[in-house]
């Protein structure tokens, strides 16, 4: 396991937990996305009552540097509510799809976030000033009688208390005829991609009034659909490149340099199927639920039902790498089938500073059910199993690694599959970009892990 | 649907799914083609449970729709391997199913061939719980199931079409062009008007259509535009892909603010409804 050794192996230690204690979840505080900006600074969630909530990192403590410091709640806002398709008599559902930081390039912060159809671009900025000593208002704003003012005095900015601001800047509607399920920003952080069901769409961040439909995968008769999208994103270098998945685990990689409408993809990546394991679940299994590039760009990382695989760019036939999640399901699909879990879609995230390992890089997660949480280490090939709870968590002890066990003689401190709750799934995960910190969402809790500092 | 053994309640059927599918996770003996049934029938469950919903979820429809699909084929291609026999009970010895299972295949064949095999042997044995539970569909309706939720599916109609710089072959809006579609389409934008037609029956009419409060205030619209015969314009102006989005949506949200709104809805859309009358009466 990770964290049963010494050397470079991190030691993950609980940090803080966000959110309602109480078992009773309520269904708008069901965290919907979680997302870490580029500088770890701010850690953004979404939820499923459309609000968006940020942390901020408290500067660290120079003194105390034991830890790194803690997220405090720093906005709040409601970034979608819910909508009536009057067209269609359809509801919009408020829940926060994605959220993604857009890079800091003045004293706000802008993020993109999106419910099913719309996108909106939010400002958030601070405002600790205010200014003071006006001729023509009084403090109030109540505008003083002229001939009373008899001298005149230049305004000047005072300190306030701290207020954060959230604005919407632009809104971005629509364009979308299915559920959106990704945003993606463009590394020349103009333009932005948004994918939905069939559709893909480029935006620029200025213009709201227009999108160019970049894939389309809608068969003229919808009775001969059979593979939607799934999941959407950038090269994080080549500004012409993207990738979207299928749920037929196929992830093929466009150029919009090649043609107006990405509909012929520039490759294709699927692995063969694995005969042995055929089954008649088969298919949904393979459906790819997230795809994310590597910092480098030259691997991409995917998720489906019961694995995470490592691609390499240059290899389209198979990946270079599998790693089994939770193999132990594997005997349980017509269950999961039936309760619909096997619906669920879990996604999946890089280590944050990958570029300081040259060679084979980087720390995979992913999350699995029963609160447990999933690393793979692609340079020792070692995993470990760790669980988001309240119980035995105390700050800057290590955590205790988990394990299941699949069949036969339960060990010890071992859970078995059937007593595994998959209500409690963890689908959203994120590592901040360059510390060991990692924020871990539960249904409705929201988990700071970081490693254990000397 | 080729139904046999107990009616169920809905809630015993759920139970009894959970049991089967523990089942089938668990146990190794269950042949082959009850786990395939067993599969098939908790398909063709929630593409019904689905059908019911105002919007499914497309994926997971078209995860379904394709597993069903791969039954299907696989179930065919056995058919077609299968010689036809005078009586189940004597199977092939390529197959090795017992006298039970080969009973509940022969129902699963195409329906000319079934009608054979059911007329000439007795089939199954009533005391077998599992192989009574099952719901055993025939080809048809496994078919007709896919095809009517991806149908329904497409009510979702874009209105916009791809923008100029794309030079695609198909750039029109899409106008359907079975009177099915058209139907959901229609159907989506008249919820007002429908009432209209209080007795007109729409076939596959989805829960939302029967939930609809017939209002007083539809009673004395006038009708007479319905007798008269005119060209109908297209269904939907092409639209610019995005508007802003304010603008869409002041539009409709005038019209169903109050009933008066309502009644806008029918008046400009008559002229649709006229056409899908022509298209229904097969004029």
């Amino acid at each position: 396991f990770l964290g049963a050794g010494g050397g470079n192996d991190i030691q993950w230690c609980f940090s803080q937990v966000k959110g309602a204690v109480d078992d009773d979840v309520a269904e708008a505080d069901i965290i919907s996305t979680v997302e870490f900006n580029h500088s770890g600074e701010l850690l953004a969630t979404g939820d499923k009552g459309g609000r968006v909530v940020i942390f901020q990192q408290e500067q660290e403590n120079k003194i105390q540097s034991h830890s790194r410091g803690e997220y405090n709640v720093y906005s709040t806002f409601q970034s979608h509510e819910p909508e009536f398709d009057y067209l269609k008599s359809l509801e919009i559902e408020e829940k926060i799809n994605k959220i993604r930081w857009l890079p800091q390039k003045n004293a706000a912060q802008f993020l993109l976030s999106t419910n099913d159809k719309t996108i909106k671009l939010w400002k958030i900025s601070e405002r600790d000033k205010r200014p003071e000593g006006y001729n023509l208002k009084e403090e109030d704003g109540r505008y003083r009688d002229p001939t009373t003012v008899t001298t005149l005095r230049v305004p000047v900015f005072r300190p306030m208390d701290l207020m954060v601001e959230a604005s919407p800047r632009r809104i971005f509607a629509n364009a979308h005829t299915y559920h959106i399920n990704s945003i993606s920003i463009n590394s020349d952080y103009e333009t932005y991609l948004s994918a939905d069901d069939l559709r893909i769409n480029l935006w620029h961040l200025e213009i709201t009034d227009r999108s160019f439909n970049i894939v389309d995968i809608k068969p003229a008769n919808m009775e001969e659909l059979t593979e939607v999208i799934t999941a959407a994103e950038f090269h994080p270098n080549s500004c012409n490149t993207f990738v979207y998945s299928s749920s037929k685990g196929t992830i093929r990689l466009c150029d919009m340099r090649a043609s107006a409408l990405c509909d012929r993809h520039s490759k294709l990546f699927e692995e063969p199927e694995d005969p042995s394991n055929r089954s008649f679940f088969s298919e949904i299994i393979s459906s790819i639920s997230d795809v994310k590039f590597s910092h480098s760009g030259r691997y991409m990382m995917t998720r489906d039902y019961l694995s995470v695989k490592i691609w390499d760019l240059n290899m389209e036939n198979r990946p270079v790498e599998t790693y089994q999640v939770h193999e132990y399901l594997r005997s349980k699909l017509c269950s999961l089938y039936e309760n619909d879990c096997i619906f669920d879609k879990f996604e999946c995230c890089w280590n944050g500073s990958d570029r300081q390992v040259q060679l084979c890089s980087g720390i995979v997660m992913t999350g699995s059910y029963n609160n447990f949480f999933r690393m793979f280490d692609r340079n020792t090939k070692r995993d470990i199993t760790l669980e988001a709870s309240r119980e035995n968590n105390k700050p800057r002890t290590v955590l205790k690694p988990r394990k299941v066990c699949a069949s036969g003689k339960r060990k010890k401190d071992e859970i078995s599959v059937d007593s595994l709750d998959f209500n409690k799934k963890i689908l959203h995960t994120a590592w901040h970009p360059k510390e060991n910190i990692i924020a871990v969402a539960t249904t409705n809790n929201l988990y700071i892990f970081q490693d254990k500092m000397n | 649907m080729l139904g046999r053994g107990l009616k169920r309640k809905l809630s015993d059927y759920e139970e009894n799914m959970a049991g089967l599918s523990s089942a089938f996770d668990s146990s190794r003996n269950l042949p082959y083609p009850l786990k395939r049934q067993l599969v098939l029938n908790m398909c063709l469950t929630k593409l019904q449970t689905y059908k019911m919903l105002v919007e499914p979820n497309l994926h997971r429809s078209v995860l379904i729709a394709n597993t069903v699909r791969q039954i299907q084929e696989e179930m065919r291609q056995e058919s077609n391997q299968q010689p036809i026999n005078v009586c189940p009970g004597i199977t092939p010895s390529t197959h090795s199913y017992t006298g039970v299972e080969s009973s509940g295949i022969s129902l699963q064949l195409p329906s000319g061939i079934s009608q054979q095999e059911s007329n000439c042997c007795d089939l199954r044995s009533v005391e077998d719980p599992i192989e009574n539970s099952l719901l055993i569909v025939s080809d048809d309706d496994m078919s007709s199931a896919i095809s009517s939720i991806l149908k329904d599916l497409d009510f979702v109609e874009d209105i916009s079409p791809p923008t100029c710089l794309v030079p695609t072959g198909d750039d029109q809006p899409k106008f359907p062009e079975s009177p099915g579609l058209k139907l959901e389409d229609d159907r989506q934008d008249l919820k007002g008007a429908e009432c209209v037609f209080g007795s007109f029956e729409i076939s596959n009419s989805t829960s939302y259509l029967k939930d609809l409060a017939i209002d007083d205030i539809f009673e004395d619209i006038d009708t007479s535009m319905y007798d008269s015969d005119f060209s109908c314009p297209p269904l939907m102006p092409p639209r610019p892909p995005s508007l802003a989005t304010e603008e869409p949506l002041k539009t409709f949200q005038s019209c169903n603010s109050s009933s008066s709104g309502n009644i806008q809805i029918c008046r400009t859309d008559l002229s649709e409804l006229d056409h899908i009358m022509e298209i229904l009466v097969g004029s």
